[in-house]
């Protein structure tokens, strides 16, 4: 008997350390500061509205602060909202534009799971506006292939106005507009091809008036296509004020903050607005370590063209007959007239005066690099 | 004696052959002279808004070039000179644009340079002569 109550005592000194050693470990997000990126289902009926079902995929960031979190936009905007246990983010209801009306979404629950993988939600929204007024729902589904965090941050303090390190501030203030900014491209790709074109009709409509002195008829698909371009731009211009919104909160702590300053000057350049984007431009300049930065901004170019190396005059024959023939076209390029300073050209230099040769170009500088961007991925 | 006539005469004549394929080959611009010649007659047509193509290979690469009767101009990088890297052949290979322009007032930038008088013009072969100007 002895020797069996013996062996069960042994039995159990051994398995239950064991088994306690190989127990999952589980995480809790309202532990942890930082951002990590998520590949996210984005499944939105519209069927409430005489839509489809559509289903997108996006690279959003989500922005753990501890007991809060803030998603990337997935279509209505970014949303912040209070974890109301380790793995529950809690959002409330708001409302957001949607043109040409307003959208206004239920408060929904945002479930995580404990190896930090996967997370899903689901919310309804009522649209309402001079079209009329429907109801629909978005059910949204993560995925991280990256695991847990290292480590997580148990002790919560608040976000500092600078981070530790210039790098971690560089990801972490900037990566929820800059993923509202990417995902907004394909809108400006839309909104460049519809305005080429109507811009190319309405050249062949001027000659012929020109020559003829009366206009051509104006076919229905360029109609349609004017209707399209007003729409499309209206959704940028909401989409637009707020990531600015967000890049100019950036701004207040660290107004020479590079990311920030850069990619407001691509939002006023696709705006028009050529002034207000030089003087970003310049701004982002102004950070005393922009040096510091070159090799990263220009790693992440090179990256959005999926090239391997940054190419420059001395690796590449196209790029230095562009740099050859710069000076020659009076950088007259778009329309501005802007003498080269020097011949010796930095990235961030080039930048500045990119700015002002593009006064005219419609499609964004990240055209396909804001696509691959480090922080898009 | 006819040994040494012939001798001398075999050289002459050799001496002779050697000059002629020398001077044709160290002729500056015998290599480029059909390139600027086939650009001059493609910018003459297209001038008149002449309907024309023509496929022409230059130190950046080969382009196709065409105009048209209603004075359209395009240009498609058809192929980077094999030096480029493969990532900007795959970039930029394939990729046009498309350049509306009124009948004698064309302009030649478009045919001799890459980045001249792009400013009329639209499509992706233009975005990316801009966006290469960041890597300038």
């Amino acid at each position: 008997m002895s020797k069996c109550v013996l062996a069960v005592i042994l039995l159990m000194v051994i398995i239950i350390p064991v088994t306690a050693d190989v127990s999952p470990a589980t995480w809790s997000w309202n532990t942890y500061q930082g951002t990590v990126m998520w590949q996210v289902t984005v499944v939105e009926d519209q069927t409430g509205c005489q839509g489809p079902v559509l289903t997108n995929t996006y690279t959003v960031p989500i922005q753990f602060r501890g007991n809060s979190a803030v998603m990337g936009d997935v279509g209505h905007g970014s949303a912040g909202g209070t974890f109301t246990s380790g793995n529950v983010l809690h959002i409330q209801s708001r409302s957001v534009a949607d043109p040409p009306g307003e959208s206004t979404l239920s408060p929904y629950d945002v479930f995580f799971t404990t190896d930090c993988s996967a997370f899903t939600a689901q919310y309804s929204w009522d649209y309402s506006g001079s079209d009329g007024s429907c109801k629909g729902t978005t059910k949204l589904n993560g995925a991280n292939n990256n695991g847990c965090p290292a480590a997580a941050i148990t002790t919560v303090t608040t976000a500092p106005a600078v981070a530790t390190t210039q790098e971690e501030y560089f990801v972490s203030q900037v990566s929820v507009p800059r993923s509202q900014f990417l995902n907004m491209l394909p809108l400006f790709d839309q909104r460049d091809q519809l305005g080429n074109k109507i811009g190319s009709f309405q050249f062949k409509s001027d000659l012929n008036h020109q020559n003829t002195g009366e206009y051509l008829p104006e076919p229905p698909e360029i109609t349609q296509a004017r209707a399209d371009l007003k729409q499309i731009q209206d959704q940028i211009a909401a989409k637009s004020a707020e990531i600015e919104k967000e890049y100019q909160e950036v701004l207040v702590k660290d107004p020479t903050n590079i990311q920030a300053n850069w990619d407001m000057a691509q939002l006023k350049k696709s705006e028009n607005q050529m002034d207000a984007a030089i003087e970003y431009a310049q701004n982002a300049l102004k950070n005393p370590d922009s040096d510091k930065y070159e090799s990263a901004i220009e790693n992440s170019i090179a990256d959005g063209y999926n090239l391997r190396v940054y190419p420059s005059p001395d690796n590449s024959n196209f790029v230095a007959t562009v740099k050859n023939q710069l000076p020659v076209a009076n950088q007259n390029v778009f329309g501005t007239n802007v003498q080269s300073q020097s011949t010796e050209r930095g990235l961030l230099t080039n930048l500045r005066d990119f700015e002002i040769y593009a006064s005219s170009k419609t499609a964004l500088l990240y055209d396909n690099l804001v696509n691959q961007a480090t922080y898009g991925r | 004696m006819r040994w040494g006539t012939s001798l001398t005469l075999f050289i002459i004549l050799s001496l002779a052959a050697l000059s002629a394929g020398c001077a044709s080959n160290n002729s500056a611009t015998s290599q480029n002279t059909p390139v600027m010649q086939q650009k001059a007659a493609f910018i003459a047509a297209a001038n008149n808004c002449t309907n024309t193509n023509v496929i022409i290979t230059d130190e950046v690469g080969t382009f196709h070039y065409t105009s048209s009767d209603s004075c359209t101009f395009t240009k498609t990088l058809v192929r980077l000179n094999e030096s480029e890297m493969q990532e900007m052949k795959t970039m930029l290979q394939g990729k046009g644009m498309t350049c509306n322009y009124t009948q004698g007032s064309f302009d030649p930038r478009l045919v001799t340079s890459l980045v001249g008088g792009i400013e009329h013009c639209s499509g992706d072969l233009k975005d990316d002569i801009t966006n290469m100007m960041l890597f300038t």
